[in-house]
Parts: C-alpha cells; structure tokens; sequence
C-alpha cells in the first residue's frame, strides 16, 4: 500500500512535469525534467527522509505548481518563441495543402476559373493595410 | 513588479547562503534535493522546498551569476545506478551579493518605549 502511494506521487510529479514543460524549444524541458527526476530519485533513496516520503512529494509538488504555471507563462514563451512561430507556419501549409487534396481536377477552363475563385475564398488571408482615410481638405 | 537590479528575495538569500554552508562543511557542489534538505534543516521548517519554487530560484540565480552549474558525468551516475544530477556552485559575485546583503538585514537595535534615545 506504502509502495503504491509512493508510486502515485513519484508518477504524479513526473507527470506534471511534462505537462508544464512540453514543447519547450530546445534542451529548456528536458533540462527541468532530468532535475525533478534526479531530486525524487535522491529523495526516495534518501535514509533519513522517514516515513512520509509519499506525503512530501505530494505537498513538494503542489505547493511548486503556481511557480511552474508562471514559469510557464511568463518565462517559457520567450525561450519557445522561435518554435512557436515556425509551427504556426506549419499549420498554415498544412491546411492548405489538405483543401487543394479534396478539390477535383478542373474539367475546362470555366473549371479553371472556379478552381481559382474557390482559392481566393480560401480562410487563409495575408494581412494587408488598412485602406487609407480620405484627407480634409 | 519589476525588482531592482542586484536585489535577491528572501528565499534566493537562503539558496547562496545554503550553498556556502555546504562548501564550508566539504561539499563544493551541491544538488537540488541535497540543498532542499540542508534549507529545511537550518530553518527548521516543517516541509521541503517545493519543486517549481526550488528549481525556479536556481535558474533564476544561475541567470543572474550568483550560481554556476554543471551536469554530472554520465559516469558518475551511472555506477550509483540513478539519474544524473545537476550540481551548483555559489559564484564569487554570489559570494559578493551576499556579504552585501547582510547589513542590511542584521537585526537594527531598536529603543524600547520607555527608553530615552541617545543624543
């Protein structure tokens, strides 16, 4: 029963820890990951932690998760910004590319005309400038 | 709230001071749970220090210079069987800002009510 708690709250924590660090650009999550799990292993392996290993673990855990929300709120986006960006355009492309999969091949040139139209009204727009506001004179 | 430039909270002050504590007793690099421990021993408090607020701190003081870290050689880890450690070092400039922050903290003498001040 003490074996299963303590795999709860060592499994929770892991758990939480991916969660608040996925898709961290670069070696940032994988960084906090190997040191939560360095710091559970020591404490689970430590002689003179006593009895309440599980409950500690648990109120280490919930008591650090508005740091990690914040953390990740606040401090994360800057070092995944680049990442952030790069998916964005991914998306972009990739519903693009599965609305031109579904289109049938134009059968004449009206066909052709339609095909075209159909791609102007795709959702996919540029931002352009707003248009200019006439001078008083 | 942006604080100031230099400044450190209360709990970064016990991190530098915890780790020069270590390095006095023989231990030149310390790990997250080592330090968690040596806090929650020297402040008698009730509970470790919790993960998010433990290990924020440290990259907090590592961005800042106070602290310096390394990963364990793999090695290291694996003849004791368990996950590499990443293992800090109280800086020379951590060194600086902690001696500079003593002063100000020190308890100041204060007068009593019925004590009349000295001219």
């Amino acid at each position: 029963m003490r074996a299963n708690v303590l795999s709860l709250a060592v499994l929770s924590t892991s758990v939480w820890t991916h969660i608040y660090t996925a898709g961290l650009a670069g070696d940032t999550g994988k960084q906090h990951r190997d040191q939560v799990a360095s710091d559970l292993w020591d404490q689970t392996h430590d002689a003179a932690a006593g009895n309440a290993v599980a409950f500690s673990i648990f109120s280490r855990l919930v008591r650090g998760m508005p740091a990690d929300i914040i953390w990740r709120a606040f401090v994360a986006p800057r070092l995944s910004s680049q990442r952030l960006t790069v998916n964005l355009e991914e998306s972009r492309v990739m519903s693009m590319s599965m609305k031109l999969s579904f289109l049938p091949p134009p059968p004449s040139s009206r066909g052709w005309l339609r095909w075209l139209s159909f791609l102007h009204l795709c959702p996919i727009r540029w931002p352009t400038r707003a248009p200019a506001l006439p001078l008083s004179p | 709230m942006r604080r100031k430039a230099g400044s450190i909270v209360p709990f970064e002050r016990a991190v530098i001071e915890a780790g020069v504590e270590l390095h006095a007793a023989g231990a030149p690099e310390f790990h997250g749970y080592l330090l968690a421990r040596h806090i929650k021993d020297a402040t008698s408090a009730r509970n470790l220090t919790a993960y998010g607020t433990l290990y924020k701190a440290l990259d907090r003081l590592q961005n800042a210079g106070l602290l310096e870290s390394r990963w364990e050689h793999p090695e290291a880890a694996a003849n004791d069987n368990r996950p590499r450690r990443r293992l800090y070092r109280v800086t020379a400039k951590g060194h600086a800002v902690l001696a500079q922050q003593v002063p100000e903290i020190s308890p100041v003498p204060r007068l009593r009510l019925n004590e009349e001040p000295v001219s």
